[in-house]
């Protein structure tokens, strides 16, 4: 029935049959290749993304379910599960799975085979489709199910939930494929990859703030309270067109609800028609031609001014090289270690929530450590996020080159360790300095405790060298293994670090002696560790080799 | 046109079937866009081209139904694993499931990749991902192969081995196109070759008539005359030059 269908629409089913499922393997197995990278040949695990992809959308639609519980306005309410839903869509299909819309790759692989438009475009579709409803379906099974049961048993509601859930994300896909199609006319796709790879960096930012926000609110009853009722104004906002399904079903509605809703399923059917004919291998083709046309980027040349002596020459030099210009080129570096950045800042606005500022430690530690306890944690967090990142990723076969030229692989790893604190930490600290110099009474105080705090994650950096050395960039990614070993990075990072600025604040700095026997004192461990750091770094580089 | 510049300019080639035509030129010639062309994946500014007696511009699929091509960059969905992508391929040629079981089961036992078909391609070796781009380029019986770099990462025995393959496809009345930097293969199984620069060419024949005409004593020498590429001893000696600065 369904072949017939598709025959008779100029579809070829089996073409369409293997496109499918050849498009949802791929994207559904991206970020599992590497881990099994390395392993020996073993039996298909299905499709695990797929999972993790409902999962976390399911875990969404169960944080909506606390606001839905919360209020009894339905307009309100099924605005902000619209809201979620449009922005989850929007933010993975133009973050995670733009091969969704259209790859440069498919363009290679398939151009010179027999597929026609037709067929293409509607696998294409039918991804699209898939892949919007798993989003949606997992955001909406708790929220429907709460909506079915919370006024006596209204199916219709829930139906008219999951119905505008899917409106609105098929407005939304549809409009990131006018936006991807648009902009790829202008602005090369390595560009728009970057942009979309900051986008994520903002999602973060979005999410752990939101998420912040959102238990304030809900602390504090907000969302019970808060009066939003259908108006005209209320029209112009997307999410609302699709709320207005949800209306019709709750006996609710108005002549502005039905505009709005014919508005959204108007606007979605246009963006329909708008994508066929795009999404086709002749827009692949567009792609790939604009892929293979270098971007025209300004190239700095390696000079030595304004590189510190240790970077000038050897092994220095080869791993300031390298790490600098992989973070200046490697998408995946540079995002794992900016991710520091959202982290920092919402911990210091947490800290500065109640309003009474960071407090200075050396006039009132008690304050100090309990409003920037979170700062530190992101601080002790950094050292193992470098670590992390710059262990793994997507060139490690290139590391061949330390393993067959005549480099001191001993050198290499503490001279990654010295990159890493003059190129990253140190700027990182200087600009908690600059932060701290608002709160502290003095600069002198500014300087002495980032003084400190820079030699204690120098020590700490020394000690995940002595006790892990890595050469750059020399292990495959393995999804799920950083996120672990992060994680136990964090715990440990964070006793540490919360140890260090209690004793630090309450014990030392109190006393100007005892702050200099212990900035001596660090200064000193910190040159006995480096001593002790590359001789087992020294002894562990000989038994490095290449394995892949 | 591509970049704004003129990548192939006024070619006409005829290959008839039980050819293998060599396809050769330097770096940037032009000899990637021709296949593309004529492999229905780029459409020229201008001109028209026939593959197995279809016009590749106004009879695309027909085309596409009839050829098998190995692109140089070796592109394939690396997420899938051999047997996944042969099923994939096949699929799209409408190859009957049982013929096309049958079919890639013999073709990954026969180029020695039956241990690797649970695997996914992006843990395969060049070598190993090379065997099976050439499977997924014959699994449905082209009448046309276009060939470019067939033999990139190849063991001396399997390059053996697709050298006697494309001869003998070619004695069933198959056409190759075959592109390569390895004049040594190119003169010993090409039956003619064409060599082109700055997307026109310059010259055709077979190895020896190309050898004769442009007095050198190898093709390779050939074509370095013909391509007016600089001698090798220059080069070397302005490489070693080079390395001599202190």
């Amino acid at each position: 029935m369904f072949a017939r269908l598709l025959t008779w629409i100029g579809v070829d089913h089996r073409q369409f049959v293997a496109l499918l499922r050849l498009s949802l393997m791929v994207d559904f197995r991206t970020g599992m290749i590497a881990a099994r990278k390395g392993k020996s040949k073993g039996k298909r695990r299905g499709l695990p993304g797929l999972w993790q992809l409902a999962l976390f959308y399911g875990f969404l639609g169960l944080v909506l379910s606390f606001v839905i519980i919360e209020s009894a306005n339905v307009f309100f309410t099924g605005t902000v599960v619209m809201t979620i839903t449009m922005f989850a869509v929007a933010m993975s299909l133009l973050v995670e799975f733009q091969s969704v819309i259209v790859s440069p790759d498919d363009y290679h692989i398939l151009a010179h085979r027999p597929i026609g438009s037709r067929t293409f475009f509607m696998a294409r579709m039918a991804n699209l489709f898939v892949y919007i409803g798993v989003i949606t379906g997992a955001i909406g099974v708790i929220p429907v199910a709460l909506y079915v049961l919370r006024d006596g048993f209204n199916p219709l509601l829930g139906l008219a939930t999951l119905f505008g859930m899917m409106g609105a994300s098929l407005l939304t896909g549809f409009f990131i494929v006018f936006l991807y199609i648009n902009l790829l006319r202008v602005v090369h796709p390595a560009r728009l990859r970057r942009v979309f790879s900051y986008m994520q960096l903002l999602l973060s930012f979005i999410v752990y703030g939101s998420g912040m926000i959102f238990s304030t609110l809900l602390d504090k009853g907000v969302f019970a309270r808060l009066v939003f009722e259908q108006d005209v104004w209320t029209a112009l906002l997307p999410p609302t067109w699709f709320t207005g399904f949800m209306m019709l079903a709750a006996g609710r509605w108005s002549e502005v609800t039905l505009l709005a809703t014919t508005l959204g399923v108007c606007l979605t059917v246009m963006l329909v028609v708008y994508a066929y004919g795009k999404l086709s291998l002749s827009y692949a083709a567009l792609l790939a031609r604009q892929s293979e046309v270098s971007e025209k980027r300004v190239v700095h040349s390696a000079r030595h001014r304004g590189t510190l002596p240790m970077f000038r020459r050897g092994e220095g030099r080869a791993a300031a090289l390298l790490i600098r210009n992989q973070f200046k080129h490697d998408q995946k570096f540079r995002l794992s270690v900016l991710a520091i950045i959202p982290l920092t800042v919402l911990y210091l606005i947490a800290g500065l929530a109640e309003g009474t500022g960071l407090a200075d430690p050396f006039v009132d530690p008690a304050r100090h450590v309990a409003k920037a306890n979170l700062l530190y944690f992101a601080m002790a967090f950094f050292p193992v996020l470098l670590m992390a990142s710059l262990a793994r990723s997507d060139s490690f076969r290139a590391s061949w080159i330390f393993h067959a030229t005549p480099s001191d692989k001993g050198k290499l790893v503490l001279a990654m360790k010295d990159v890493l604190v003059v190129y990253f930490i140190a700027p990182y600290l200087l600009a908690l300095g600059v932060i701290f110099s608002f709160f502290f009474t003095s600069f002198q105080h500014v300087a002495v405790h980032v003084l400190m705090l820079t030699l204690v994650s120098h020590l700490f950096l020394q000690m995940l060298v002595f006790t892990n050395p890595f050469l750059p960039f020399s292990l495959p990614l393995r999804k799920g293994e950083r996120t672990s070993s992060v994680f136990i990075g964090i715990l440990v990072a964070a006793v540490f670090m919360t140890i260090i600025i209690n004793v630090l604040a309450r014990l030392v700095y109190p006393s100007a002696t005892a702050t200099s026997i212990v900035l001596l004192v660090l200064a000193v461990m910190t040159l006995l560790f480096e001593r002790a750091a590359a001789e087992r770094v020294r002894r562990k580089a000989l038994t490095m080799q290449y394995l892949h | 046109m591509y970049e704004n510049r003129r990548a192939v300019d006024h070619l006409s080639i005829d290959v008839q079937p039980g050819e293998i035509l060599g396809f050769l030129g330097p770096n940037g010639a032009g000899k990637s866009t021709t296949v593309k062309m004529l492999t229905g994946m780029l459409t020229p500014s201008s001109g028209e081209a026939y593959v197995a007696g279809f016009d590749v511009f106004k009879e695309p699929l027909r085309v596409k139904e009839r050829i098998g091509y190995i692109p140089e960059s070796g592109a394939m969905y690396e997420s899938l694993t051999p047997m996944e992508y042969l099923d994939f391929v096949s699929s799209l040629y409408h190859l009957k499931p049982d013929v096309a079981v049958a079919r890639f089961n013999d073709l990954i036992e026969i180029f020695g990749i039956a241990q690797y078909r649970d695997q996914r391609i992006s843990e395969l070796s060049k070598g190993t991902r090379q065997k099976l781009l050439i499977a997924s380029a014959l699994i449905h019986r082209p009448e046309v192969l276009f060939l470019d770099e067939p033999l990139n990462g190849l063991d001396t025995n399997a390059a053996l081995v697709v050298k006697e393959l494309l001869r003998k496809l070619a004695s069933q009345g198959k056409t190759i196109f075959f592109c390569s930097h390895i004049l040594e293969v190119v003169e010993r199984i090409c039956t003619r070759i064409v060599i082109i620069d700055k997307g026109q060419q310059i010259i055709t024949g077979t190895a020896g008539q190309i050898v004769r005409d442009t007095d050198a004593s190898t093709l390779e020498e050939a074509f370095s005359k013909l391509t007016g590429v600089r001698t090798a001893e220059d080069l070397s000696d302005d490489v070693i030059s080079a390395l001599d600065r202190v």
